[in-house]
């Protein structure tokens, strides 16, 4: 009875933290689209091919997305003219490089400067690794489906991403993101509060104290979660007493960039050849990093 | 004539009906997220949020709460077509969980699946002033911090301790962890799902023979020094155990 009790509690502190969060990250995106201009975004492009997938990876901070909402920008910035292996820089950064996901997770991880550092450094560098590497492709395009090639080249010069704010298209759009993220949210929280009492400690610390199986094991649960990068610093506050900064970085590196909604989304845009390529980078990079930070020693 | 009149009749009020009702669920999600900044707010002003949350938040989600209740309010009066009623479902379970189940702080449940006393060891900063004070006004929390800065804690034996917390068994690294009752806290910096549980261990904590996992109690005692395998431990030697009510900021 108490452990139920103490589930339901744990559930509603996770509802109760980051709903306000929720509320927060919607507004700011809906705020920020509105006055965001994509001639800026245009202005921020180079030559350097180094350069110019660092500054995709943080276009974040001017559109900030969470995972949900970003293959859309993703699209319209691809219609703008921006290469392919540039859009698959931001998809994969914004989520993670944005004010309100590392408002979250600096919520969250006050005390552990390492699990912050390394969400923010190794999402970085893994978005801006994936499009240099994507940029070596000699015909970036074959990589798109037929359907978005047409899309770009219709789309070259018009100013079709930029929205003007008018009340019912804000409402709207609040509401469309507010109720699919909060329902993400419902599904990671309960997850989380069941495994935190419901699964044997000795069982979670066995497979905690093993780095690589806590960081694989963790990837999977962030991928199965699927939960908004938004406020998933919440969930991944659940493990933090049993798992290393290690294996949170893990998850909070890989969740955002991949998970099963995502895939769908990425696949209405890119091959599915293409696809599984991006996973297949995003996925060794981030357990890279993820033993990396273990084997500094947090 | 009168007869397709009054058929004409029927027929319209049948649409208007219909259209009231569309005009009705077009609203519901809009009703669904008052429902939720509500929640928000009476949390605030019920003080339940303390269960779940960390004091440092209160307001933060206060104004959130109200913002999302403008937002929800506003648009009650520009109805949002295409949002499935059924994708609401899983936020109505939540909010009737969160309305109508009495809130409860966590128990002896979380405190034994989780490790007791990890909290960061105190630095000289904190604890030089703790050593200073009469003993018998530190809490619970800063006993552990004492313990985890002194290695020495002969200098503690026979020093007086009364601390109010909650008894819960410890899942490990007790000395007595089988037979007797810890009394503890949860320390929380976000929120409850980083609570980690502080104990103290109680030697005899069978002292008045009807206490249970989970009572609220006052205890007074005297501190002595236990070795077990190599290694000592500071326990009480309880002369008092009294159950009291729980405290309305139930963590640290």
């Amino acid at each position: 009875m108490e452990r139920l009790q103490d589930t339901l509690t744990i559930f509603l502190a996770i509802m109760v933290e980051a709903t306000p969060f929720v509320v927060l990250g919607v507004l700011v995106s809906a705020v920020l689209s509105a006055f965001v201009k994509d001639e800026w975004l245009l202005r921020l492009r180079t030559n350097n091919r180094f350069a110019s997938h660092m500054i995709s990876a943080c276009l974040g901070f001017l559109f900030p997305v969470c995972e949900c909402g970003n293959v859309p920008v993703m699209r319209s910035l691809l219609a703008k003219g921006f290469s392919v292996s540039q859009a698959v820089s931001f998809y994969l950064g914004a989520p993670i490089l944005n004010i309100v996901v590392i408002a979250t997770t600096m919520a969250a991880f006050e005390g552990s400067p390492v699990v912050i550092l390394g969400r923010v450094i190794g999402g970085f560098v893994v978005a801006s690794t994936v499009g240099i590497i994507l940029s070596y492709h000699k015909n970036s395009n074959s990589l798109l489906t037929p359907a978005t090639i047409v899309m770009c080249e219709e789309d070259h010069s018009h100013d079709r991403g930029l929205k003007y704010l008018t009340s019912h298209s804000f409402v709207r759009r609040f509401l469309t993101e507010f109720f699919s993220m909060m329902n993400l949210l419902i599904i990671g929280a309960a997850i989380a509060s069941i495994t935190q009492l419901w699964i044997p400690r000795d069982f979670v610390f066995g497979l905690a104290s093993v780095p690589i199986l806590a960081i694989l094991s963790m990837m999977v649960l962030t991928v199965i979660l699927s939960v908004c990068s938004t406020v998933d610093a919440f969930i991944a506050l659940a493990y933090s007493s049993q798992f290393t900064p290690g294996a949170l970085v893990a998850f909070l590196v890989y969740g955002p960039m991949i998970d099963v909604k995502a895939i769908s989304m990425l696949l209405t845009t890119f091959k599915p050849r293409a696809v599984a390529y991006i996973v297949f980078l995003v996925t060794m990079l981030t357990i890279l990093i993820s033993l990396i930070v273990t084997m500094l020693g947090y | 004539m009168k007869n397709n009149h009054n058929h004409h009749h029927h027929d319209s009020v049948g649409k208007e009906s219909q259209g009231n009702w569309r005009a009705f669920t077009d609203r519901i999600p809009g009703l669904v997220m008052v429902f939720v900044a509500l929640y928000l707010v009476w949390l605030f002003f019920s003080g339940h949020n303390q269960y779940y949350i960390n004091s440092g938040y209160f307001m933060f989600n206060f104004l959130m709460g109200g913002l999302l209740l403008l937002v929800a309010a506003a648009s009650l009066f520009i109805p949002v077509k295409g949002i499935s009623l059924r994708s609401l479902a899983p936020l109505l379970v939540v909010l009737m969980l969160g309305f109508l189940l009495p809130p409860q702080p966590l128990s002896s449940a979380t405190a034994s699946n989780r490790s007791v006393n990890v909290g960061a060891a105190g630095n000289a900063q904190e604890v030089s002033p703790l050593l200073k004070v009469n003993p018998e006004t530190l809490r619970i929390a800063d006993w552990v911090r004492l313990q985890n800065y002194e290695a020495d804690y002969s200098r503690f034996i026979g020093q007086r301790v009364d601390v109010v917390g909650f008894l819960f068994k410890a899942g490990g690294g007790a000395v007595f962890s089988e037979e007797n009752f810890m009394v503890g806290k949860f320390v929380i910096t976000c929120c409850a799902i980083d609570a980690s549980p502080l104990g103290l261990e109680i030697e005899n904590s069978d002292l008045t023979g009807n206490l249970k996992q989970d009572d609220w109690v006052r205890v007074k005692g005297e501190w002595k020094v236990v070795e077990k395998e190599g290694q000592s431990y500071m326990v009480i030697s309880a002369d008092f155990m009294e159950i009291v009510p729980r405290p309305s900021s139930p963590y640290e």
